[in-house]
């Protein structure tokens, strides 16, 4: 009986899973022409960007002075730098830079409250028509700003996320999220037509500084704070696109602990900002209400269901065939199951490729698909140690 | 007012398309998957038909008459036949035997290539006992009988049997699904032969065990059977 149901649950992940990438292929055939962003206009309004910092001595003046280098109308540019209460140098770096830079930087210090706190108070002080969120280790192509302002030209725009990349990725751990990052790029782009952007990335973020009135401003509270605006401006039924060419560089985890820390809060924050969420899932709002946001949790539901059958299986014995029979009874054990991951496995290395065509990076077949096995694995990490934390916190609480 | 609203669309082409595909697909998956099934089945299927043969070759040999034959090099080319003929057995056990795993017990194809084994290892036992009878015992037999419903400790049991024939090489261990009881006329003549009533059962060269038998208790029996013999 439990047999029959995993077979069964299998079956309906594949078909899911099948269905998703296909989707997903399709969508990207369907949109070759758009997702280039080649019908651009110049649009370049009064912009402020924030810049919220803690401990961020060593980086910040790298930061700002990129941003200066951009190609953005210097009379239409502002920066304005919030020290969350930093406890080493940064502030008087500030000072510097806005001694450097004159009218267009500005820079105020305030008592610790988190990133949130420091974007929000560099918010109610913007008097632009857009406001930009920065972080402090992320460098701006020069001509990012203006390809995403260009997007405002469009009155329904309300929010626009870049194309975030890893910061020169040495280690194997950054080469992995550097490929990870770059498909993000390009499925947020896909996303971005069905108006189902679910997330304002940290790293660079622009917004109608109206839309903050309308919506309000960062939860303060929130562990995943740029995933939680995005759901009440989707929630609000507003638009958010993205760009694929607006570049940003971001420093990622080296090591797999600290990667493993950012992405359990991740998890966390996600599964917060889902439940607050949850009345999204609904027909009224479209593609995001009935595919896209449902994807992310069922996405994470398909991860432990696999997890879970594989220990079940582990525990029946049934992994460890291949040590008591030989290699011999792997032919003889093939069956529609095993025969339709390797279909999907295909379709997902083809669509990465084809994605990654788009992107003008070099991407070839083999590391696409170290990257599919070695990703699943770590997920799979993620979402164990993200239960496990949130099962430790309940009893904490009690 | 600068802040305007989208009106919501579902992209139901996109999603038509998709699943029309993705059913196509999942049916090419599935008949793919299916037709290596059956290819697996028929290849088993052919293997099992050889080894009916190799048996009919040494049924053959055992009815030379040991008189007009030096019986010496009769039984040494009888054993070495049986040693080769066991590994085929032994693999063609471990695949079925995996093959149960995957599809479950009660799968049409498992049944019938399960029955077709147990004639095999049906007519091979008795060989055994008729090499045994001609060459002065190099083996020890063990008819096994177990079944996969019902029976708690036939799994314990078959882990204890897989021990102890690997301790000892000259042991030769049967196993017989009683559950293929009514398939199988040869497990049916066998169970009746010894009256097997219950598993686990084990017919070991000079008793009956019904019951688990441990591998401590094997090994006794065992001993006391070659002290016997000696």
């Amino acid at each position: 009986m439990l047999e029959q149901a995993i077979t069964i649950l299998m079956y309906v992940i594949a078909f899911l899973t099948l269905y998703i990438t296909i989707f997903y292929l399709l969508l990207t055939i369907e949109k070759k022409d758009e997702i280039n962003e080649k019908n651009r206009t110049n649009y370049t309004p009064s912009i402020t960007v924030i810049i919220p910092c803690y401990n961020e001595e060593k980086v910040i003046t790298r930061t700002v002075d990129t941003l200066m280098k951009s190609d953005y109308p210097k009379k239409n540019l502002k920066i304005l730098l919030v020290d969350d209460g930093s406890k080493d140098g940064t502030y008087s770096e500030m000072k510097k830079l806005e001694k450097k830079y004159g009218q267009t930087v500005k820079a105020f210090t305030k008592k610790n409250g988190g990133k949130s706190s420091a974007v929000n108070y560099g918010i109610k002080k913007t008097t632009t028509e857009l406001v930009a969120t920065l972080d402090s280790d992320s460098y701006v192509h020069s001509k990012s700003l203006r390809k995403m302002t260009s997007f405002f030209n469009d009155q329904e725009v309300m929010a626009a996320t870049s194309a975030i990349k890893v910061y020169k990725p040495k280690k194997i751990i950054e080469k992995v999220q550097h490929v990870e990052y770059l498909l993000t790029i390009v499925s947020r782009r896909l996303l971005s037509f069905l108006d189902s952007v679910t997330v304002t990335p940290g790293p660079l973020s622009v917004f109608r500084t109206s839309v903050f009135k309308e919506v309000g401003l960062f939860d303060e509270t929130s562990l995943l704070e740029d995933q939680e605006i995005a759901y009440r401006i989707q929630a609000h039924n507003y638009k958010i696109v993205s760009s694929m060419n607006a570049s940003v560089w971001t420093e990622v985890p080296q090591t797999l602990k600290s990667l493993i820390r950012q992405r359990v809060r991740w998890n966390r924050g996600g599964l917060r900002n889902y439940w607050k969420y949850k009345k999204i899932l609904n027909p009224n709002y479209g593609d995001f209400g009935i595919m896209i946001f449902p994807l992310g949790l069922i996405g994470s539901i398909a991860v432990l269901a696999v997890f879970f059958i594989s220990i079940v299986s582990l525990l029946n014995g049934s992994a460890m065939q291949f040590f008591q029979y030989g290699f011999e009874v792997f032919y003889y054990g093939f069956n529609a199951l095993q025969v339709i991951s390797i279909i999907i496995f295909a379709l997902s290395v083809l669509w990465i490729w084809v994605a990654s065509k788009h992107l003008k990076e070099k991407m070839n077949p083999i590391t696409i698909a170290l990257y599919l096995v070695l990703y699943s694995f770590l997920i799979t990490i993620f979402w164990i140690i993200t239960i496990g934390e949130e099962l430790t916190l309940k009893k904490q609480r009690w | 007012m600068d802040v305007k609203k989208i009106s919501r669309k579902f992209s139901t082409n996109i999603h038509l398309t998709t699943l029309v595909i993705t059913i196509l697909v999942f049916a090419v998956g599935v008949f793919i998957g299916v037709q290596i099934a059956s290819q697996t089945t028929s290849q088993l299927q052919q293997q099992i038909s050889q080894m009916e043969n190799t048996n009919y070759n040494l049924q053959l040999l055992t009815l030379i008459n040991s008189s007009s034959y030096n019986q010496t090099v009769l039984c040494t080319t009888l054993e070495n036949e049986v040693s080769n003929f066991q590994q085929q057995t032994f693999q063609m056990g471990s695949n079925l035997q995996f093959l149960e795993s995957k599809y479950g017990s009660n799968d049409p194809s498992v049944v019938s290539l399960k029955t077709d084994y147990s004639t095999l290892e049906a007519r091979d036992y008795l060989l055994l006992q008729k090499i045994n009878q001609e060459c002065q015992n190099p083996y020890f037999t063990i008819a096994y009988f177990y079944s996969n419903n019902n029976c708690p400790s036939c799994e314990q049991q078959g882990n204890y049997l897989t021990s102890f024939r690997q301790s000892h090489s000259n042991v030769m261990v049967y196993s017989f699904d009683m559950d293929l009881k009514n398939q199988s006329p040869e497990i049916e003549l066998l169970s009746s032969l010894y009256n097997v009533n219950s598993t686990p059962t084990i017919v070991s060269p000079n008793q009956i065990l019904t019951g688990l038998q441990t591998a401590q208790q094997l090994d006794q029996y065992y001993n006391s059977s070659e002290n016997q013999t000696a």
